[in-house]
């Protein structure tokens, strides 16, 4: 039997056996433990019968491979076969098998390509850009009257603003099941002829069009076409919701709209759905169409049995103390419309005795930092601060979080400059573009093979991960060096009497080295040809045989995928194009959807010694012994107060308006025959906005295990304050100590 | 003929009353073709110039058997039996009457002869109708390529033929089963629209499709007796086989042709019907049974040994989840399972076991074959490398692929690039580089690189190895470099006399130059085929582009050329694979089709969801548009569902029956995209697994 000892918290949970269950579980509750046993209980009982599986829907890829694990050592456990019985899956990955399976419903073909951001960004920078030029008088109407002059200067900031206004709008127009037709429809039936909505529209109908003339897909339209595929075939539904006899639903505070429509669908009026989520941790609303409402909703329900998983061993008192009085104050914090972000059950300690007990409380290691600084000094204050603490604690992790990638990247940069082992969980994740760095300078030397510099940087890139200790990198950097200056490169990988070079002349010291080259000469002498393969075959073909994890091989298919397209786009591009398409996916400035929103299991503790440096959002379901919060003022945690600023309100447009939500108002309101004032979706979406951005403060809080330091700055232009929620601590901080004093 | 070999149902076929029409059906190897060729020897002894043999099948391939037997020792001098299909049948009847058809039919040009269009031509000219119905915005929603969309409606068009329905009841079928989005139904009517245009394109320059050819045909030949009569009047005898692989058009033909034909032999293999997506019709072919006066069924399969026999009924049983009898344990020795993480290691286990059998088993490659649903290119390299490197000859087949991707083809075009500067074609030296490796055995990345860089000058003209500095040459080897120089040296010589077509070029340059000693394409059993492929396809577009050409000024060899470049796709359902001995590599239905048995077969990535699903088709649908079809129906999921069951039992009971000894299953946990994948076909393995673990435990 399974080697689990459940709370009685989740023992109650794993009493499950059909109907609809809630859980509302806070951080560090065990609930993605709890849910794969629950999982493998189920399968290994006659409740999930031949050919029918327990779907798990997650939310990001790196919980889907912890999942299957987990859930595959359960059942192993249990004496059954593993991979048989259940699913994981993202909503993109279900969407993704609900199309594949019935792709005719659809109207795609049987390998239908999706589109990744990067593609779909080019599209929509082409069609902005035209429609910029051929609407300058909507610019001038909503630039700020004082900015008019600038308009020039303005152009790429506008630029920016109306490509991240175009794509909010297709999301959630595609969200809202509406066609770039029906959008049209409507407003011609409201008489709502706004031109913000006219602005989303043409743009929605141009990229609808390129998407349709390029015969791709983008990855609202998989999810909007699952949803469509089963509402439009009842038959399918039925055999789908046979074969998903339950279904497991993590995360379920990001679930979106849709999402709760397709689960719902799949489930049925009398279906089986546990959904389990933490509606404090709800951070993606800005990004997405995610809301915890639908988990919370839910919870409610009548036919819902509702549970709570509020034992977690992960914080020290002290840190629980902090998030929990965060929790009770946002329920009387002074902006009314934001009571509702933050709601029980509060954090409670695991029981005696149990496995993971709650770290011995510390107190003194709760540094809030309420002394005003410029944004760089407190940059400067907290890497001397981290450097000196990693120095004295080499065997215990730590993080700094920011919400902002670019004041990641200062931090990162400042420590690199200190010469302090650093590892960034930013925009787009290392293992990605480390594996984007393989295949491209493969390619590259497949480009131009008789360069013996790219042999090296081939070989390196490849290898140099066997090569962990410092001497033996040493070794490896002066080999590939020797390499560079080999001549001959035929004679040394392909030789004409048959018998390959002695290798080890050029580090005959080195066994391994030796033993490491003559793999990697054997791999190029058998994949030479597959150079004569169409690209998104040869990056296959290579893969297939560089790579063995799943994540690397599923990034390598979606690299292939990227590549044939380019080819497709441009026949005449050749294998130094592709590289240099790989090249930008190392160097950050191509992003390749559903690989760069998250680091793909990545184990703070095996990065020990070392700083790692992460937006809040990355760090979610992560934790760190001791956890810099950097930036709490008002900017990046408002707090839907009349001074505060929000990054959604951009200085050059006019009447601090928020056109994003202005825009996403009218297409709302288009069905419901509202009047949209102007201004009034710019509040509301401060109050949204500065919701999720208590939870963000919450999340970051939950990271740390034993300590804590929050710090804030004046911010760039020297006018921010101290966030409320942050002063709010530090007062509550400040008594606690005083009363224990 | 030696009678005494065959069983008493055989002999009770072949010795029938001659003046009969017999019905025999039977399973897959259970004797059907040996009796009726025997019969044939029979008939054959009878036939006379007033009374001639006609034999039938549905493609070239399956009349191998057939074309044997005229040469053999005993098949008596001087008879020479008409072995066709419904196609050659039509082409023929056209030709034959065309002064006599070609106006009553619409045909316009009044051309002396028909023009009949393959796969490409007919794509060809498809593609020149719908540019216009495309530049309006024509299938603006349908994510396929244009060489499946032009393929599509041509099929549409096909089945009508066919199934024989008004090339306008196409949009109307369609639309009237279709259950999902709207946008279909318009597309179903602009791939009609376009069909009739192109129809209307073909009557005003007396063209031929397969459609035009099989509805012409079948409304002169059915409607009219008297010209059926003129036409069927030298046969006395018919032979068809593999009935349940042709289509309604052909049954209909044998139920008229019942009266004046006397002797019959109609041939029906149960459990098949896999050219279903090309019009096959099992339950049409039944019909023709009442024309017989005499059924047999044959029951006894040979070849087959007992647990393969026991597996395959256990697994079509679990596949579609009945209930089984008792499993005898004897299934268990029928396969192999094996369990894999990833591709490569699955490509290794299946290359040494090949390796084993071939090398220490004595078993000859021919009969092994390597099955998975589709045959990418990666599969092919990683499989195709480690089995050269084993010193096993195979033979890959992927009928669906469009010449132009095949690696051969660019090689050996990059050198009638060279030869035909007047197409100002440019030569890439990537193209270059690749086409050397190809062409020159053991020429490695970095020498073709060398040599690329060195010949090939900014005027797209290739220089001999000859003009390049000593120093490069030696790194080049003059081995290799001398073997460059005889194929340009052959294109210099070849400039300087009279230019032929690009086919007879492409021939030329492959029998004298590139297929000798010393040259990659020498004993390259797989290239070498591919080749022979791309030259009839280029020969076959050459002749239907001739009368045009002449008219339009069309020089046809860079025509292909630029069609090629745009994805043309081959006749492939059309043209026979030579029986090699050699591993056969392909898509399992392919394999099928090639109706020819083997001892092993090696079912790679058994949770591959193609093993079950159908190819989509967005503008056509083989189940709707087809004769059984009600057309007050809509095509559910639940049809959807159980015709891709019956599809996936058909073809692991068509597999087995064609796997004499033992079949090694493969399992990989993740595919090439990483990903844990599950198939009906998986699940049936698991359900067999659990059925038998009882069997197992007793064994």
């Amino acid at each position: 039997m399974p080697d689990f000892i459940p709370r009685p918290a989740q023992a109650h949970i794993l009493k499950y056996d059909h109907g609809k269950m809630g859980i509302a579980a806070v951080p560090g509750s065990g609930k993605t433990h709890t849910l794969s046993y629950l999982a493998a209980t189920l399968i290994a009982s006659d409740k999930v019968r031949d050919g029918q599986e327990v779907l798990i829907v997650t939310l990001v890829n790196s919980a889907v491979q912890n999942f299957s694990k987990r859930v595959g050592g359960f059942v192993h456990e249990l004496g059954l076969i593993e991979n048989i019985g259940y699913r994981v899956r993202t909503l993109h990955g279900l969407a993704h098998d609900i199309v594949r399976e019935r792709p005719d419903l659809a109207g795609l073909e049987n390998n239908f390509q999706i589109l990744d951001e990067r593609a779909s960004s080019d599209i929509l920078d082409q069609i902005v850009s035209t429609w910029m030029r051929n609407h300058q008088d909507f610019l001038v109407t909503y630039t700020h009257p004082e900015s008019q002059e600038a308009m020039q200067y303005l152009s790429s900031k506008w630029k920016m603003t109306l490509l991240s206004m175009a794509a909010s709008f297709i999301h959630q127009a595609k969200d809202m099941e509406l066609t770039p037709e029906m959008v049209n429809t409507s407003m011609a039936n409201n008489h709502s002829e706004h031109e913000l909505l006219r602005f989303g529209t043409e743009i929605y109908r141009d990229y609808q069009n390129a998407l349709r003339y390029q015969a791709a897909i983008d990855f609202e339209d998989l999810i909007r076409l699952a949803y469509k595929t089963l509402q439009m075939d009842a038959d399918y539904l039925q055999r789908l919701q046979e074969r998903w006899s339950f279904i497991l639903e993590d995360e379920a505070q990001d679930s979106s709209a849709l999402q709760e429509k397709i689960l719902g669908l799949l489930c049925g009026e009398h279906g089986n759905w546990v959904r389990v989520g933490d509606p404090n941790q709800a951070i993606y609303e800005t990004f997405t169409t995610a809301d915890p409402k639908y988990l919370l909703q839910f919870l409610q329900r009548k036919d819902v049995q509702a549970f709570d998983l509020p034992n977690s061993g992960r914080s020290t008192h002290s840190i629980m103390a902090l998030a929990n009085h965060l929790i009770k104050w946002n329920g009387t914090q002074p902006s009314p419309a934001l009571t509702y972000s933050l709601v029980p059950p509060l954090i409670e300690p695991t029981p005696a005795d149990d496995p993971q007990p709650n770290p011995p409380d510390a107190p003194e290691k709760i540094f809030l930092f309420t002394e005003k600084l410029s944004a760089e000094k407190e940059e400067d204050m907290v890497v001397q601060s981290v450097t000196r603490w990693i120095r004295e604690n080499p065997q215990q992790t730590v993080a700094i979080l920011v919400t902002r990638n670019d004041k990641g990247a200062s931090l990162v940069q400042k420590l690199k400059n200190k010469k302090v082992p650093t590892v960034e969980l930013l925009q787009t994740s290392f293992s990605t573009r480390t594996t984007a760095k393989k295949l491209a300078d493969l390619l590259d030397y497949f480009a131009d093979p008789t360069s013996s510099k790219k042999l090296s940087a081939a070989f390196e890139s490849l290898y140099k991960d066997t090569f962990e200790e410092p001497e033996q990198k040493k070794t490896m950097h002066t080999f590939c060096d020797d390499l560079k200056k080999q001549s001959l490169l035929e004679e040394f990988l392909f030789p004409s009497n048959g018998n390959l070079i002695n290798q080890t002349e050029l580090n005959s010291e080195d066994e391994l080295m030796a033993e490491v080259f003559r793999k990697f000469t054997e791999f190029l002498s058998v994949n030479q040809r597959a150079a004569l393969l169409p690209i998104q075959q040869l990056i296959l073909t290579l893969s297939s045989q560089l790579f063995t994890d799943a994540h690397e091989l599923a990034l390598a298919y979606k690299l292939a995928e990227v590549l044939e397209r380019e080819a497709k786009a441009n026949p005449t591009s050749g294998l130094k194009d592709f590289a240099a398409e790989l090249d930008k996916v190392y160097h950050n400035r191509l992003r390749i959807t559903g690989f760069s929103e998250e680091e793909l299991e990545f184990d703070p503790d095996q990065h020990k010694g070392e700083v790692v440096v992460a937006t809040i959002h990355k760090a979610k379901g992560l934790e760190w012994d001791r956890v810099y919060i950097v930036s709490a003022n008002n900017y990046d945690f408002p707090c839907n107060q009349p001074y505060d600023q929000y990054i959604s309100e951009k200085y050059f447009i006019r009447d601090h308006l928020n056109l994003e939500a202005e825009m996403l108002a009218h297409l709302k309101a288009l069905n419901q025959y509202q009047r949209v004032e102007e201004g009034e979706a710019t509040l509301q979406a401060r109050k949204a906005y500065s919701a999720e951005r208590i939870r963000l403060f919450y999340v970051g809080i939950t990271r740390a295990r034993k300590e804590l330091v929050i710090t804030w700055n004046e911010g760039k232009f020297n006018n921010c304050v101290m966030a409320i929620p942050f002063v709010e601590l530090t007062t509550f901080w400040e008594d606690e100590h005083a009363s224990h004093a | 003929m030696n009678i005494q070999q065959y069983n008493s149902l055989q002999q009770e076929v072949i010795e029938s009353e001659i003046n009969t029409h017999l019905f025999l059906e039977g399973p897959f190897k259970s004797g059907k073709t040996s009796a009726a060729t025997a019969r044939l020897k029979h008939l054959a002894d009878q036939s006379n110039p007033e009374h001639q043999i006609l034999i039938l099948t549905p493609q070239h391939t399956l009349s191998q058997a057939y074309q044997r037997c005229l040469l053999e020792s005993d098949f008596p001098s001087g008879v020479i039996p008409t072995i066709t299909t419904l196609a050659g049948l039509s082409r023929q009847f056209i030709r034959l009457f065309w002064s006599m058809i070609s106006e009553n039919s619409g045909f316009q040009a009044r051309s002396a002869s028909p023009t009949f269009l393959n796969m490409e031509s007919a794509q060809f000219f498809m593609e020149q109708v719908c540019q216009p119905f495309l530049a309006k915005g024509y299938f603006l929603e349908v994510h396929i390529n244009q060489a499946r969309l032009f393929s599509q409606i041509l099929d549409t068009m096909n089945k009508a033929a066919l199934i024989g329905y008004p090339l306008e009841e196409t949009a109307p079928r369609l639309t009237a089963a279709w259950n999902g989005e709207a946008i279909r139904v318009k597309h179903y009517q602009q791939s009609q629209e376009c069909a009739l245009a192109f129809r209307k394109f073909c009557l005003q320059n007396d063209v031929l499709d397969f459609s035009l050819q099989i509805e012409i045909f079948r409304n002169a030949i059915l409607a009219n007796s008297s010209l059926r009569q003129q036409f069927f009047k030298p046969y006395h005898y018919l032979i068809a086989d593999n009935i349940e692989e042709d289509v309604p058009c052909l049954h209909d033909l044998l139920l008229e042709l019942s009266d004046q034909i006397p002797s019959m032999l109609l041939i029906k293999d149960l459990h098949a019907g896999f050219r279903s997506f090309l019009g096959a019709d099992p339950p049409s072919a039944d019909r023709l049974r009442s024309i017989c006066s005499q059924n047999f069924t044959f029951t006894e399969q040979f070849r087959v040994s007992s647990p393969m026999h026991a597996f395959q009924s256990a697994m079509t049983h679990c596949i579609m989840r009945k209930n089984s009898t008792d499993i005898s344990p004897d299934a268990l020795q029928a396969y192999t399972l094996q369990n894999v993480q990833f591709y490569p290691e699955m490509i290794n286990s299946i290359c040494d076991m090949v390796d084993h059998l071939v090398h220490e088993e004595q078993v000859p490659p021919g009969e092994i074959a390597i099955l998975s649903p589709y045959l990418p290119d990666s599969l092919k390299f990683s499989l195709t490398t480690r089995l050269q490197s084993l010193s096993i000859p195979y033979l890959s087949t992927r009928p669906s692929r469009t010449l132009a991707e095949e690696s051969v083809t660019n090689a050996v075009l990059v050198f009638a690039k060279h030869a035909h500067p007047q197409w100002e074609i440019p030569i890439t030296s990537e193209e270059l580089r690749s086409a050397l490796m190809v062409l020159l055995p053991g020429c490695d990345i970095i020498r073709a690189s060398l040599l690329a860089q060195n010949t090939l000058k900014a005027n797209h003209h290739l220089e001999h190895f000859s003009t390049i500095p000593e120093f490069t040459r030696t790194r080049i080897t003059y081995a290799m470099g001398n073997q460059f120089d005889v194929i340009l040296d052959w294109i210099d010589q070849y400039q300087q006399s009279t230019q032929v077509p690009l086919d007879v070029f492409l021939s030329l340059l492959f029998g004298e130059v590139l297929s000798q000693p010393g040259f990659g394409l020498h004993n390259d059993i797989d290239n070498a085929v591919l080749l022979t492929r791309l030259i009839a396809s280029i020969r076959d577009f050459r002749l239907t582009f001739q009368s045009l050409a002449e008219q339009q000024h069309i020089d046809s060899s860079q025509l292909f050329m630029e069609t090629l470049q745009r994805g043309l796709l081959p006749a492939s359902f059309y043209r026979d694979e030579p029986d090699l001995d050699t591993v056969t590599i392909a898509p399992a239905f392919t394999f099928l089709m090639k109706n020819k048995p083997v001892r092993y077969q090696f079912w790679l990535d058994i949770g591959d969801i193609g093993w079950w699903e159908r190819l989509d088709q967005p503008l056509t649908h083989p189940y709707v548009l087809n004769r059984n079809w009600d057309p007050s129906k809509r095509w559910t999921d639940a049809q959807e569902y159980q015709a891709n069951q019956s599809s996936l039992e058909r073809l692991v009971r068509g597999l087995l029956d064609r796997c004499e000894e033992h079949v090694y299953l493969y399992v990989v946990r993740l595919n090439q995209a990483g990903i844990n994948q599950s198939s009906p076909l998986l699940s049936g393995i698991q359900l067999f697994l659990k059925r038998t673990m009882g069997v197992k435990n007793h064994a």
